[in-house]
């Protein structure tokens, strides 16, 4: 793995905290989820991560991530759609993730 | 074909016929200008492709988005711009950038400060160290304009008040005429602030009286918008006095 990828990562993840100290309430959930998606793309290049399922969530964060700045009930319904199909998702795969 | 009086460059037209024109260029760009007249046909050339493309690129787009009714008022390039979080790997012509710096300084300014500074920035390598320190930049913009103030200046022109809010309101309007400019240009931008002020400034060696206050990423869209809502003119709008002649 590219240790630089992750110490980016890191860094993205450590000026996200100090930004959230002064900015908008919205950009906390935010950054959180944007850290999902780089660390995601960080695994994927890495063949680290191959599930479809997961593959479909993070598609459906992509696509409705920045919402949070012109819509903020389509993006909390995201995180609650999303938070759905993790539950679905580790409970299917029980027996598999154990 | 987009005319030179719009853009004020050598869009394939003779020489001769366009020589005001000319010598403004020369003067504004002087590192870039191309004193052979072969060389410049290719220049000519090429920024005539360029500008087509991405004309043609920024109407599709605009008739995804429901805006294919507009025009090119003022009116309808404010309308038109959106925050854009998604680039296509796309370098913005050098010129095209010296452009958009020419409209920010034909910002108005308290005082007339001009408290302003601008690094475009185009390299990848510094993009990308940036990028890691600003939570906000999102899409791999090929260019960034960070658009700096000098306080110190600020303050010994127009006081406490030039610091602290003149200066913010002229980088504000400058950074507006660089973002309408850069729509009509069939460029695309997103207005930053969320990025780190120290780490950015000790990346790019900003002296410490220097304020990095917002930086804009431009590039060519890669994304599709949506129409963003607007509270209504009525709702803000009064004449004479708070709560008077509503519309």
């Amino acid at each position: 793995m590219d240790e630089k990828e992750i110490i980016k990562l890191f860094a993205y993840m450590i000026t996200s905290a100090r930004g959230c100290i002064d900015e908008p309430k919205i950009y906390g959930p935010f950054r959180i989820v944007d850290s999902i998606s780089k660390l995601y793309r960080i695994l994927k290049e890495n063949n680290l991560i191959g599930n479809e399922e997961v593959a479909k969530i993070i598609e459906k964060i992509e696509d409705k991530k920045y919402s949070c700045m012109t819509d903020e009930k389509e993006f909390i319904a995201m995180l609650d759609d999303v938070i759905d199909d993790f539950v679905a998702l580790l409970n299917l795969n029980k027996n598999k993730f154990e | 074909m987009v005319t030179i009086q719009q853009y004020s460059v050598p869009v394939g037209l003779h020489e001769s016929s366009h020589k005001g024109v000319e010598k403004r260029i020369r003067k504004v760009y002087n590192e870039i200008i191309f004193v052979e007249i072969g060389i410049k046909s290719i220049f000519c050339y090429k920024f005539r492709k360029h500008l087509k493309i991405h004309r043609r690129t920024s109407k599709n787009l605009n008739k995804k988005n429901g805006m294919e009714k507009m025009g090119d008022s003022i009116l309808d390039v404010i309308k038109k711009r959106r925050s854009i979080r998604k680039y296509k790997k796309e370098n913005v012509p050098k010129i095209l950038l010296l452009q958009l710096i020419e409209a920010a300084i034909w910002a108005p300014s308290g005082s007339n400060v001009q408290p302003w500074y601008f690094i475009i920035i185009d390299d990848v390598n510094i993009i990308e160290q940036v990028n890691v320190f600003s939570p906000g930049l999102s899409g791999e913009p090929p260019n960034i304009i960070l658009i700096c103030s000098d306080r110190k200046k600020a303050f010994e022109k127009a006081g406490i008040l030039g610091r602290d809010e003149l200066c913010v309101m002229d980088i504000s309007m400058a950074a507006q005429n660089i973002m309408l400019l850069a729509e009509e240009m069939g460029l695309n931008t997103c207005p930053v602030k969320s990025f780190n002020k120290r780490a950015v400034s000790k990346i790019l060696n900003l002296p410490n009286y220097i304020s990095a206050d917002l930086i804009i990423s431009i590039g060519y869209s890669d994304e599709i918008t949506s129409i963003p809502n607007r509270i209504n003119i009525k709702e803000v709008t009064f004449f004479n006095r708070w709560g008077g002649g509503r519309i």
